[in-house]
């Protein structure tokens, strides 16, 4: 109880963030018997993962056919989000990257131009869908387990997803566990060529939506030890579970009632690689995202938030209007769903928090909360431009989801170095349409290009 | 006396409740003119500012300089786009169950099926469509009859603008049956019609009967020939006669009721002419994902209205040889062969059982969403607007009366709060035959949910 009573330790306002949490690990690691152990692996562990990225990064910058041609595209009107739209715009584009974006742009020699008629905006960033990465059913925690150990990274939903125009995305485990792992933000090239990973393990998934205990079962008169023993199997369950891990990872000693029997399968919750994980995900060494739609699910997610004074990404949120005060004291930012923001014209009135959800981007622009659009399934990836298009129905302005749905998911996802708007330095990652405006449905992507890679689209019935 | 009451109740039904009018219909059917800032016809030219003038449930008049009479109410749209109202030619709407258990019943009639307080047939209202073609699903071989409805209305028959429209013919074999089964099962339920019918045919006079027996080269000629319909002496059955159960089809084949014709796949549309010509029914092809395979097929066909493509505009084609995948525009592919066609709607219901779900989320469920996909799909925009309009219209065979604006047509319109291939438009007003079926200004539903928000974003 004593190590509880101190993690709820009111903090002094004027602390920034970061100090924070550096006080917070510092009095959970004072009562923790393991600490040099654990200090010595989670430093390890950081630059083993700061190293991979970078070896990884590194590879992809090195040649690619057709990334190192100097490209210069002109477009009635180009969109680089990080500033206003550029009637008869250029952008250059050289080894893959945007060398430059304005207007009247000097035409290097041997340059290709590709004119444009319609307009050009930065390729779309899913912020997270389960794009092949399942959750292993093995158990219902397992933080330690990566999507980019798994990921097939040749799935045609990517390709699907290209043409859609979305160039960047994050994968995240299936939300079959209450703990699912480790995402990864990957970059898609055109032609089935294996995709890049931008950051791996770059957050850590938890889902409190039914589907974590859906289906599971108890089976009554008979002892937990098959493989089909699956908890929770209520949503009390699956917070219970959550929440207990939580305590186990930093290594508080458990409150009473959290204790689970030596013996027993229950009592095994987390082993010592998830615990590191997740000890590691609460220090801040990654964003912790969680599944929530429903209204109780996101009071949840925002209970343990502030109790663990961690702040959460929330993916999902259509039912949270009336929590975005709590949202916004734990410094937690939101993956909305653009089916959820959009009234479509069978909207849902069954559920009176969902009435609300086409007010959320409002709602949320004016608490100053970080969001960003996630469509959650791979079906619904390559969507994500035309559910953008929906969207707007519900008086969000086109250039604010498309805000929203490059460089805000850039920065949530820790990608803004790299991509998310047309700037001087990024990666080339462009798509094009034709004439109504980024998000109109009636036009279609006429080409996608990421990282200087070209791929066109269809121009009769087939491509 | 069972026949009695199949005819005379819905008569007398529909006139009761034709008394008390259609929901949120104005109570005087007094002239109405409609003044926006476009109307798109559907078959003749757009019109720019344009007005049109509703009486008696028809259009009277339409173009520029119409004068519109004092005792007309006028309701001025400046920034509104006016379409003919949506046709829906192929849907389940206000059915809970959509097919039936058994593989043959087309005596059955989705008018007995209908539940008009679904919520579909508001949403219908919402999305612009003012003519929905419910018809039972695709998994049986004689599906039942389908019917023309109009989303108003208290009682399914008060709701049916054409009843029976259409009989459901699938050729997708159920569960556990082959293809070859399902086809010889309903060539042998045409012989067996043939059959039936043929032995209610008074019997010829004593004289005209051969004195001799036949031979055996006639006998073969009888067996192996399919029925011939053409030279059965209709005038001469007594209608009443007819197996109840059978009369639907002996109205098929008499080329009365027209068929709807579902082909899962594109191999199944010779197999559909076959039987068309065999059996000489009129159908309408319902397409299935792969359909657009059928194009060259369809072109060499003539005679053939628009046909009803996949829901699924865009499709997946693997390669099984190299694993490559080509992705499909399929309404393209009917439009660039210049085959007439038209859109329906992804038919799912809810998202599932016990999702507290009312309606399904999927945007493809809506109308209008499809037709702006065509336009996303290089498909010119007024042949957008057709393919959601007059082309079902006439694959029902009510294009005299439905699917365009012309003088003397259903007053069946609907107007965009502006363009309506942009998403941000709203269906502000629908008319039909005349009468106000929906404004948005008076849905409750779309009130509550448009409240402004807080601050402009």
């Amino acid at each position: 109880m004593k190590s509880t009573d101190l993690v709820r330790n009111e903090e002094e306002p004027q602390r920034t963030r970061r100090t924070q949490r550096k006080t917070r690990v510092t009095s959970v690691l004072l009562c923790d018997p393991l600490r040099p152990l654990r200090l010595t692996l989670r430093r390890w562990f950081r630059g083993a993962t700061r190293a991979l990225s970078f070896a990884i990064l590194a590879a992809s910058t090195s040649a690619l056919p057709g990334a190192q041609e100097t490209i210069l595209i002109r477009a009635a009107r180009v969109h680089p989000v990080s500033s206003g739209p550029i009637e008869n715009g250029e952008i250059l584009v050289a080894g893959g990257k945007i060398a430059a974006v304005g207007r009247s742009l000097a035409l290097p020699s041997g340059a290709r131009v590709i004119e444009v008629p319609g307009e050009v905006f930065p390729g779309l960033i899913e912020g997270g869908a389960a794009l092949g990465g399942g959750a292993d059913e093995f158990r219902e925690l397992t933080p330690h387990l990566r999507v980019a150990a798994g990921l097939d990274r040749d799935s045609r939903v990517f390709e699907r997803a290209l043409q859609g125009g979305v160039t960047t995305a994050a994968v995240t485990p299936g939300g079959r566990n209450v703990i699912g792992g480790l995402g990864v933000v990957v970059k898609i090239r055109p032609g089935r060529r294996a995709q890049q990973d931008v950051r791996v393990d770059a957050f850590l998934s938890a889902s409190l939506t039914a589907e974590s205990f859906a289906g599971n079962m108890n089976l009554r008169g008979s002892a937990p030890f098959t493989f089909y023993h699956r908890i929770p199997t209520t949503r009390m369950g699956t917070v219970f579970l959550l929440r207990r891990s939580f305590f186990e990872a930093l290594g508080l000693a458990l409150p009473a009632g959290l204790e689970a029997p030596e013996e027993s399968t229950l009592g095994q919750f987390l082993d010592r690689s998830g615990k590191e994980t997740l000890a590691e995900t609460l220090c801040g060494a990654r964003p912790l995202r969680v599944r929530a739609r429903e209204r109780q699910e996101i009071e949840a997610a925002l209970r343990l938030a502030s109790e663990f004074r961690v702040p959460v990404v929330i993916e999902g949120f259509g039912e949270g209007a009336d929590s975005i005060g709590a949202l916004s004291s734990s410094r937690s930012s939101v993956l909305l769903s653009p089916l959820d923001v959009s009234i479509e014209v069978p909207f849902d009135l069954t559920r009176p928090a969902l009435r609300d959800a086409h007010r959320l981007p409002a709602l949320l622009d004016a608490a100053g909360i970080e969001w960003a659009f996630a469509s959650g399934s791979a079906a619904e990836t390559p969507l994500l431009r035309e559910r953008l298009g929906l969207s707007l129905r519900s008086g969000l302005t086109a250039g604010r989801a498309l805000r929203a749905a490059t460089l805000d998911a850039a920065r949530l996802l820790g990608v803004s170095d790299r991509t998310g708007s047309i700037e001087a330095g990024k990666d080339a990652d462009l798509v094009a349409v034709g004439g109504g405006g980024p998000l109109d449905l009636a036009s279609r992507v006429e080409w996608v290009m990421v990282e200087g890679e070209l791929l066109g689209q269809e121009t009769g019935a087939t491509r | 006396m069972n026949c009695i009451l199949r005819t005379a109740l819905p008569i007398a039904l529909a006139l009761v409740s034709g008394l008390e009018g259609m929901d949120g219909a104005r109570a005087a059917d007094g002239p109405i003119a409609i003044q926006a800032a476009r109307i798109v016809t559907a078959e003749g030219d757009e019109i720019a500012g344009g007005t049109i003038l509703v009486e008696s449930g028809r259009i009277q008049a339409i173009g520029n300089d119409i004068v519109v009479p004092p005792e007309a109410q006028l309701l001025r749209f400046p920034d509104g786009v006016v379409l003919p109202g949506l046709v829906h030619p192929h849907t389940t709407a206000g059915l809970r169950v959509v097919n039936e258990n058994l593989p043959d019943v087309p005596y059955i009639s989705v008018l007995d099926g209908i539940d008009p307080n679904v919520p579909e047939f508001r949403a219908a209202l919402r999305g612009g469509v003012t003519t929905l073609h419910v018809i039972p699903g695709n998994a049986t071989r004689f599906g039942g009859q389908g019917a023309v409805l109009r989303p108003v209305g208290a009682l399914p028959e008060a709701m049916a603008v054409k009843s029976p429209s259409a009989l459901k013919i699938s050729l997708a074999p159920p569960s556990g049956e082959t293809r070859m089964a399902h086809m010889a099962q309903l060539r042998r339920t045409f012989d067996g019609l043939h059959t039936h019918l043929t032995r209610l045919l008074p019997p010829p006079p004593a004289g005209l009967l051969s004195s001799r027996p036949a031979t055996e080269a006639e006998l073969a000629a009888l067996i192996g020939a399919p029925p011939d319909w053409k030279s059965l002496d209709w005038d001469r059955i007594p209608r009443d006669k007819i197996e109840e159960q059978r009369r639907p089809l002996a109205d098929l084949v008499r080329g009365i009721l027209p068929a709807f014709l579902y082909c899962p796949r594109a191999a199944d549309v010779f197999k559909a002419f076959e039987l068309m010509d065999a059996h000489n029914i009129r159908a309408t092809l319902i397409l299935g994902p792969d359909g657009y395979k059928a194009v060259p097929l369809l072109i060499g066909r003539s005679g053939l209205g628009p046909v009803v493509i996949d829901p699924d505009l865009v499709q997946y084609e693997e390669n099984p040889e190299t694993g490559d995948e080509r992705r499909i525009l399929a309404a393209r592919a009917f439009h660039d062969a210049g085959i007439p066609f038209a859109i329906q709607t992804r038919d799912e219901r809810g998202g599932g059982r016990g999702s507290g779900q009312v309606l399904s989320r999927d945007p493809a469920s809506v109308l209008w969403y499809q037709a702006i996909r065509l336009a996303q799909q290089g498909i010119p925009r007024a042949d957008a607007v057709r393919a959601a309009t007059i082309h079902p219209a006439r694959a029902l065979g009510l294009d005299h009366r439905l699917g365009s604006l012309a003088k003397g047509k259903d007053a069946n319109l609907v107007v965009f709060s502006g363009d309506p291939f942009d998403a941000r438009s709203w269906v502000d007003l629908v008319v039909i035959e005349g009468r106000t079926a929906y404004r948005r200004d008076e849905d409750p539903d779309l009130r509550e949910l448009l409240r402004r928000p807080e601050r402009k974003f």
